[in-house]
């Protein structure tokens, strides 16, 4: 995962208000509706978006998405790869291959490659992550072939000039820095460590010393195990003539040949389940912080397993929405913070659930309590109709929002791919949460969310944590080195 | 009413960056209702959902002396229920109609914006016209969001690396007026001396239909928005509402410079802040043009000189009106901000050189006529990814209707954007990218022997 820490241009978000609001009591019953609010009409269910696939005689498969009510269109380019196809002793080292691979092919520079993108109305963007590598650009319709065929020739021809990866490196490494100073990060960083042990699904970032290892030649050897065809899906999602796109296609990518087979990994066996976690409080320490950043985290539920939809809504229900339980607890009636979450992830053998909140130093311990109250209450007692019936909604909402934005089209299809899944997903998703009972959503918290499953990071400042948890004799111990 | 096509050229552009030949516009709709209510409306039938912005004509500049941070708390407290819908009702029915809700203060607006599917359109609008008529003003929910507020500040403030000096600390010293030179998020102080009365006063001064902008966004139809909005809203009464506030800032003679320690943060980083023309100036399309070109991607001047040759910063961010809105939405005194992220031990000022060098050139040769052209392809792209979800294209329109009072704006603005000449950018380098017309903030690392997160 990438975190883009320093991305301030997306700073404007920060005066967002919150959301979140329920009855002025935590545990009040339902919200009574006013009189006259007139009611909700039908609600559709959203349709998976209608998927024209082709696979080249090279095995690149090729997904179009046609959306026409804007001139652009989304261009994704995803290798099964990233973190989990590092080496052994790299693990990480992905997100250097995806800063540098658009800094130089055989025939254009760095500088040419940004203002060819530029050009064509789009960012070129290219990021690492836990099972993938994914290169994108987001034209103007009108410039979509030449951003096809630019993404081809990063694919094909990426050449790691020594001067470029060189201050790649030093540009990562200084990145590396920059998260170290986020609290978030260094909680799951910290999570990953305790929860996967070596496995690659608990790497968030390379170290240093990892950066500092790699070479221009170790890149490009990387790159030939990871750009490969039969590795590779190609999704276009915008306004298009398809036959004129999948022409340039052709042009662009049938030249591309596949390796022997064995190159690369596409798939790792699942990981060990995390043994259950020590009764501990792992602390990372982060000196003048005003606020602790708690989280807790578990195992969840991968797509395959019948209980991932049940799963969806029980975490929406308990941390997942801005009306969630989570927040009206810890935020709407105690105002011990403003950022309460809770949040699904899912790798292909795997799932994580994360919930946390960043708390003023001096609220640490009461924040804790409340989070495990919380976690409690949904693994031992049934929500509520009102609870079920708003969380369906809501996360069908979100699935229909999902599919509004070329972006957000391209990379959940190219997620699915990596999965070995597809667009039917989304469909058979949203019945698994329009069918889900409350028997089955208890059942699924009491399996994923029981507070005893997860492990507790804690980052602050060293005498308040230890203060703060001291009451609930649980042991304070260092997290574990990166 | 205006249907609207997209015509699609697919043609293989080679190396020569040409002049974008889509011209792309949406439909609008407007009525104004007899209580002074502005109602735009675009419809887009492309999925089964629609996004709604009531953008009020209340931000940052407005709020009171002694009440930093006082405009961003209330909009708290517009989330925090009426005598008829209390405290929850709101999201509930937003997220249990499938949708999300949300609100934003800045410098010269605050809007409330929310997406669902259309199924939820009925309730969303009756709950917006509701609590434009009253609010429940509870003493007990103010305490609790003043908390939350103070949380959020902590969280992107007190906790965070850089603390957003670059958004509050450079425009504080760069201007000299209360209302363009105070702490928009608030000093905890004047968050805790606010009181109920406060937020009474507030809402009555500036939360009026007459104050206000409503764009919907997505698969509706115009009538029968129109007719639900009067159904709702004609009940709530027109009222007087103060007029803006006419601020004149002292004419900046020198370059204004500070330097800030940062207990949080290990490399360190300088922004810079530029005075830019009146939002009604010719030269406001220019100054958004040159932002771009300055900042906007791997292909930028700064990030080319900056990262890439000289090798004295690590990350370039920045633009007109950055990073509190787009160049566009504004209604005061704005800067052109850099923020420039530097590696360990660089100092400030060799930064400064290699910046200083970029903005010369600028100033001296004017950009290309292809470097421009590749701009104001990028910028006409950009423009037209914010109209593509309903929310953010319900957000864009009450903007354009807010401020230019003209909600077509949003469908010209590429093609002012492309009017722009190298010329143009190269005078307006001239007058406005000099030293006496910036003010510089330098933040750098507090050297400690411990490090974080080890």
């Amino acid at each position: 995962m990438t975190y883009p820490l320093h991305r301030f241009r997306f700073a404007c978000a920060v005066l967002l208000a919150g959301f979140t609001f329920a009855a002025s009591s935590t545990r009040a019953a339902d919200i009574k509706m006013p009189a006259e609010l007139p009611p909700y009409g039908p609600m559709q269910l959203p349709q998976a978006p209608k998927v024209q696939s082709e696979k080249l005689a090279n095995g690149l498969t090729v997904w179009l998405v046609q959306q026409n009510n804007l001139p652009k269109a989304a261009v994704t380019l995803t290798l099964r790869g990233g973190y989990c196809a590092d080496p052994a002793d790299a693990r990480g080292i992905s997100d250097l291959l995806a800063n540098a691979v658009k800094l130089g092919t055989s025939t254009l520079n760095a500088r040419q490659i940004a203002e060819r993108s530029q050009a064509a109305g789009g960012d070129l963007t290219a990021e690492a992550s836990t099972e993938n590598l994914t290169v994108s650009i987001e034209p103007l319709s009108e410039h979509l072939s030449d951003s096809i065929a630019l993404l081809s020739d990063l694919a094909t021809h990426a050449s790691f000039p020594e001067d470029e990866v060189v201050l790649a490196k030093k540009n990562l490494l200084s990145n590396i820095q920059q998260q170290e100073t986020q609290p978030r990060f260094l909680a799951q960083r910290a999570f990953g460590r305790i929860h996967y042990g070596d496995h690659p699904y608990g790497v968030v970032s390379p170290t240093s010393a990892v950066v500092e290892q790699a070479t221009a030649e170790s890149l490009r050897k990387l790159y030939a195990q990871t750009f490969q065809p039969d590795h590779a899906v190609l999704v276009v999602v915008g306004a298009f003539d398809p036959a004129a796109v999948l022409a340039a296609v052709h042009s662009a990518f049938d030249g591309w040949t596949a390796a022997p087979a064995g190159a690369g990994s596409a798939s790792l066996a699942a990981p060990e389940p995390a043994s259950t976690p020590d009764k501990k409080i792992f602390f990372v320490p982060r000196p003048d912080s005003v606020q602790t950043a708690l989280l807790l985290g578990a195992s969840a539920p991968i797509r395959s397993d019948a209980d991932y939809s049940a799963f969806e809504v029980a975490n929406a229900i308990y941390g997942g929405m801005f009306g969630s339980r989570l927040t009206n607890n810890i935020r709407e009636d105690k105002g011990y913070t403003y950022t309460p979450y809770s949040r699904l992830t899912v790798y292909r053998n795997a799932g994580v659930v994360l919930t946390g909140a960043d708390v003023r130093n001096a609220v640490t311990g009461p924040a804790y309590k409340e989070t495990v109250f919380e976690l409690n209450r949904m693994a031992t007692t049934p929500v509520s109709d009102q609870e079920l019936t708003s969380a369906k909604r809501y996360l069908l909402g979100t699935l229909g929002f999902r599919l509004q934005s070329r972006d957000s089209v391209a990379l959940r299809l190219s997620t699915l791919w990596v999965d070995g899944l597809d667009a039917q997903f989304i469909r058979k998703d949203a019945d698994g949460i329009m069918s889900s009972t409350i028997a089955q959503v208890q059942q699924a918290s009491s399996h994923y969310l029981a507070p005893e499953k997860m492990t507790v990071i804690a980052v602050g400042e060293d005498k308040v944590v230890h203060d703060q948890f001291a009451p609930f004799d649980i042991p304070v111990v260092a997290a574990p080195k990166p | 009413m205006i249907r609207f096509f997209v015509s699609v050229v697919l043609v293989a552009l080679g190396f020569t960056p040409a002049r974008a030949a889509t011209n792309f516009s949406i439909p609008l709709q407007q009525k104004t209702l007899p209580n002074g209510l502005t109602v735009i409306v675009s419809e887009d039938h492309s999925a089964p959902t629609f996004g709604l912005c009531i953008a009020y004509r209340i931000g940052f500049r407005l709020e009171p002396e002694g009440r930093t941070g006082f405009a961003h708390l209330f909009e708290h407290m517009m989330f925090e229920g009426t005598p008829v819908a209390p405290k929850g009702t709101l999201t509930q029915v937003v997220e249990g109609g499938g949708g999300n809700l949300n609100g934003d203060t800045r410098w010269d607006f605050t809007e409330y914006i929310e997406t669902a599917p259309v199924s939820a359109l009925d309730p969303v609008l009756w709950l917006e016209a509701d609590r434009l008529k009253t609010l429940d003003f509870s003493t007990k929910n103010l305490d609790n969001q003043r908390q939350v507020v103070e949380e959020e500040v902590r969280v992107n403030v007190l906790n965070r690396p850089y603390g957003l000096f670059f958004a509050i600390d450079l425009p504080m010293k760069a201007y000299d007026t209360y209302p363009d030179s105070h702490n928009f998020y608030g000093d905890f102080r004047d968050l805790d001396a606010a009181r109920i009365e406060d937020v009474r006063a507030f809402y009555e001064k500036y939360y009026a239909p007459n104050n206000a902008v409503m764009a919907i966004a997505g698969d509706v139809n115009a009538a029968e928005v129109f007719a639900k909005v009067e159904k709702y809203f004609a009940s709530v009464p027109r009222r007087e509402v103060a007029p803006l506030l006419k601020v004149v800032e002292k004419e900046q003679t020198a370059e204004r410079h500070a330097v800030e320690e940062d207990k949080l943060a290990k490399l360190p980083a300088v922004a810079i802040g530029y005075r830019l023309p009146d939002r009604n100036s010719k030269d406001a399309v220019v100054a958004a043009v040159t932002g771009e070109l300055l900042h906007n991607g791997d292909a930028s001047l700064l990030y080319q000189h900056l990262v890439k040759e000289k090798q004295v910063a690590v990350s370039v961010d920045g633009g007109a009106n950055w990073p509190l809105g787009n160049p566009f939405e504004y209604n005061g005194p704005t800067l052109m901000t850099t923020l420039l992220v530097d590696p360990e031990g660089t100092s400030a000022a060799k930064v400064l050189t290699a910046y200083d060098e970029t903005i010369q050139e600028l100033a001296t040769k004017g950009p290309t006529a292809e470097q421009l052209i590749r701009v104001q392809t990028k910028m006409r792209s950009d423009w037209y990814d914010q109209m593509e979800q309903p929310i953010n294209r319900a957000s864009l329109i009450a903007h354009a209707a807010l401020f230019d009072g003209n909600a077509a704006r949003v469908n010209t603005i590429p093609a002012d954007i492309d009017k722009i000449t190298p010329k143009e950018v190269q005078a307006f380098a001239q007058k406005y990218l000099v030293p006496s017309n910036r003010t510089v903030v330098e933040r750098n690392p507090v050297a400690k022997p411990q490090k974080a997160g080890e």
